[in-house]
């Protein structure tokens, strides 16, 4: 199975920090025998740009190919979640 | 005093309580499940150490957070001869599927107003005097009129910076 190599770096929008959004992106994709991910398709999506953050930060990632018999091929990965959190500010 | 106070419930609570697993750290979610540990140290009121073992619950919870590896407190209270103890548990693995992105929750500013040196010298019936231009801007009065000490309206000049 493929699995993110290192920390994917997500950012948060201006608007969505200003409105207090807070949620999770669901995504499918496919991570190509590169490890880019290809094919994302959207599953659940939230407001004030957070889906088009949350693809973005997918498309940052990278990941260690899925194989078959050693050899690197494309693998398709459902439910990916990218979560929004705001910090407590208390 | 508060000490002395602290540290007596703290004896007596280290006698005779257990500490509890009240709420896991809210960025993570309940529905997964975590593991405690059953030994830890408090530090509180100055530096005063206290350390502890036992009491705390070993095995799985649901919800509060069974699972992980160690429970640190963050927050103790002190009531009559009660302690209120809060763990913020660690998750013991992570979904490989999800990224989770922190954001700082924006503050609101009221109001910000900048004025350069073009500017400044620009305005009228204040014949380029900075201090002028100051006191001219809404929400700004004066100590005294005429001198060059501007506070914000309706407050003393100490909470003007």
């Amino acid at each position: 199975m493929p699995l993110p190599q290192g920390r994917c770096a997500g950012k948060y929008t201006e608007a969505a920090r200003a409105a207090a959004i807070e949620g999770t992106v669901v995504l499918d994709l496919v991570v190509d025998e590169t490890g880019r991910a290809r094919e994302i398709v959207l599953v659940e999506g939230l407001t004030h740009g957070l889906t088009e953050a949350a693809i973005a930060a997918l498309r940052g990632c990278r990941f260690t190919p899925g194989e078959r018999s050693g050899t690197p091929v494309p693998v398709r990965v459902r439910g990916f979640k990218i979560r929004f959190l705001l910090q407590d500010g208390s | 005093m508060l000490g002395d106070r602290v540290r007596r419930a703290c004896l007596v609570w280290i006698a005779v309580a257990s500490p509890t697993v009240s709420r896991a750290d809210s960025s993570l979610f309940s529905d997964e499940t975590w593991r405690y540990s059953s030994t830890g140290s408090l530090a509180i009121d100055g530096g005063i150490d206290i350390g502890f073992s036992a009491a705390l619950p070993t095995g799985l919870a649901r919800g509060v957070g069974a699972g992980v590896t160690w429970g640190r407190v963050l927050a103790v209270g002190a009531s009559k001869q009660e302690l209120a103890v809060t763990y913020y548990v660690e998750r013991d693995r992570y979904d490989p599927y999800e990224i989770v992105v922190v954001g700082d929750p924006r503050r609101e500013e009221v109001s910000r107003v900048t004025l350069r040196g073009p500017e400044i010298h620009q305005i009228p019936g204040t014949f380029g005097d900075p201090f002028r231009v100051v006191q001219t801007l809404p929400g700004v009065s004066s100590v005294v009129s005429l001198l060059p000490f501007p506070i914000v309206r309706g407050a003393s000049p100490s909470s003007t910076r």
